[in-house]
């Protein structure tokens, strides 16, 4: 297994879960993760691989991913193995689908540095990982969390409070 | 110890203190119930923003996520493969059933038509220096091929385009076989021979072109009996659905050459496979009126010409400028001789009941196959004599 297919399988389902929450759109979350991993090869060697793969993508978020095909191909045929292994979603019922898009609303409504915390936490990054990709100090990545975790939530249920009060008028 | 600020709560709680760290909070969070409550906040928060970031998992894309994209596909694959067969076998319903009704309307061709066509076949005969090509087309009816594939037909049909499209202005590169005879009118007078066939002597006769052994009618009764039969044909539905059946291939001409006192005829059985039939011109016999009366087709004038003795043999004497009236006739057309060449290429060789003249027939085939071909181009080349005889 050469280095690249490691890194591919350890943190590919991760980082794209990662993005998908980031972007919102599955697709383009595989998209950037393939072009992490395509910028992961030409780096002689990575210290934190986590953090900087995340890192990466977060920034090639930001830089709108740009193609190499030829790699590209590659990463897409292990991203096709990989997707078999995956389990298939759920069958998305009208109450799920409201879900989403009150998630969607309330992340989105978070600043991009608690955002990115967030989801970079809930991949399992630690917080020195967190603090490398992010490059924020070690000591505030609690507080960016608490933060995050605090805002998002109080949003999703503010959120879900006026939907039920909509649904209720709707109903009178 | 002050109270642990949130952030170090949930640093706590996510395993991200220092050992020392995590001891000092654990035992201040034991002994204070306002941090004790701010912990279970902080575990609710971390569980409910876990929650929510799941839902962000069934994001929209292009393609679904499959766990097996192969088992996927399985399902549409086979109602491809279900509709292919529903439209396929529907098809060929529609086309079964309206080829029938062409026969079933075609059925109702009257007599006059019917010469009209056979008229329209004459000039096409001396127009066309493809004749037995057309001919070939018009008799395809008349070959013993038990079934009748649409391919054949259409390359029947190609086979002599122009000739079918000279006749009834039809050039549809894809005919059935009933589309076909109209086309090259042979088809009603296919049938009419299959009525002639019935009386073996006449039919015998006719193909055979020599003096019949039996009084034929005179031409005129004949002709109005073959205006009967026609009519008798048209109208029996189930003679002529036993003629589609029977529609056989015709032998496409693919070469012709004129050599020195003989006319070499390449046909072409299957596509890669061709046979070569070699027939000497009788030249000596002056067929003055013959070679003029048929100018592009002298083997038809030839038969033609037979026909026409064959038929006035029965009435007066032979004409006297009919020097080419072969002597006593060979008793049957079947005894050809048959030699195996040495490459796998074969010759029958029998001669002309009605030139006495030797045609060769060569080909990769065995004795058996070379003389079905032979009964084929000789029915075509009835089919020839008989347009020539109307004209």
């Amino acid at each position: 297994m050469t280095d690249v297919e490691r890194l591919f399988r350890t943190y590919n389902a991760a980082l794209v879960r990662y993005l998908t929450r980031r972007l919102g759109d599955r697709d383009w979350a595989e998209e950037v993760a393939q072009e992490t991993f395509v910028r992961a090869l030409r780096q002689q060697s990575i210290e934190n691989e986590r953090a900087w793969l995340f890192a990466v993508a977060t920034n090639l978020v930001r830089d709108e991913a740009r193609k190499d095909s030829r790699r590209r191909k590659h990463l897409a045929l292990l991203a096709e193995q990989e997707r078999e292994t995956m389990v298939e979603p759920q069958e998305t019922t009208l109450e799920r689908a409201q879900e989403a898009a009150m998630a969607r609303k309330a992340v989105d409504a978070l600043a991009e540095r608690d955002r990115l915390a967030l989801l970079m936490r809930e991949e399992g990054l630690d917080y020195n990982e967190i603090a490398e990709a992010l490059q924020l100090s070690p000591g505030s990545v609690g507080t960016t969390l608490s933060r995050a975790r605090r805002r998002l939530v109080e949003s999703y249920e503010a959120l879900q409070k006026d939907r039920e009060e909509r649904e209720k008028n709707a109903a009178s | 110890m002050q109270h642990p600020d949130e952030g170090t709560i949930h640093a706590w709680l996510d395993g991200a203190l220092s050992a020392d760290e995590a001891a000092r909070v654990e035992a201040h969070v034991k002994d204070c119930q306002q941090c004790e409550a701010a912990v279970a906040e902080a575990r609710g928060f971390i569980a409910a923003s876990s929650r929510i970031l799941t839902a962000l998992d069934n994001a929209p894309r292009g393609v679904i996520p499959a766990a097996a994209p192969k088992r996927r596909i399985d399902p549409m694959v086979w109602k491809i493969a279900a509709t292919l067969v529903v439209v396929a076998t529907g098809t060929f319903a529609v086309l079964n059933s309206r080829s029938s009704e062409d026969r079933a309307s075609r059925g109702v061709f009257t007599a006059s038509q019917q010469s009209e066509a056979a008229s329209a076949r004459s000039i096409a005969d001396s127009a066309t220096p493809t004749t037995p090509a057309a001919d070939e087309a018009a008799t395809a009816n008349r070959s013993v091929a038990p079934t009748v594939s649409a391919p054949t037909e259409g390359r029947s049909a190609k086979a002599s385009p122009g000739a079918v499209g000279g006749v009834a202005g039809e050039s549809a590169p894809r005919q059935s076989a009933a589309d076909l005879s109209r086309a090259a009118p042979g088809r009603s007078e296919v049938a009419q021979r299959r009525d002639l066939a019935k009386a073996p002597t006449r039919e015998q006769s006719f193909s055979a072109g020599a003096p019949a052994p039996l009084p034929a009618p005179p031409p005129a009764v004949a002709a109005q009996k073959v205006a009967e039969s026609r009519v008798a044909e048209a109208v029996d539905l189930s003679a002529k659905m036993d003629a589609a059946a029977e529609a056989p291939t015709a032998l496409p001409v693919v070469g012709r050459r004129r050599d020195i006192g003989q006319t070499i005829t390449l046909y072409e059985v299957t596509p890669d496979d061709t046979v070569t039939l070699t027939e000497p011109m009788n030249v000596e016999l002056g067929s003055v009126v013959v070679t003029r009366a048929a100018t592009q087709a002298p083997t038809d004038g030839k038969q033609a010409r037979a026909v026409e003795r064959a038929a006035a043999g029965n009435q007066a004497a032979p004409q006297s400028t009919a020097a080419a009236a072969p002597a006593p006739p060979p008793p049957t057309p079947s005894s050809p001789s048959f030699t195996e060449g040495a490459n796998g290429s074969n010759t029958l060789t029998w001669t002309d009941p009605k030139t006495g003249l030797t045609n060769r027939l060569t080909g990769r085939h065995t004795r058996a196959e070379l003389e079905q071909i032979r009964r084929r181009i000789e029915r075509v080349k009835a089919a020839a004599t008989d347009s020539a005889r109307k004209r």
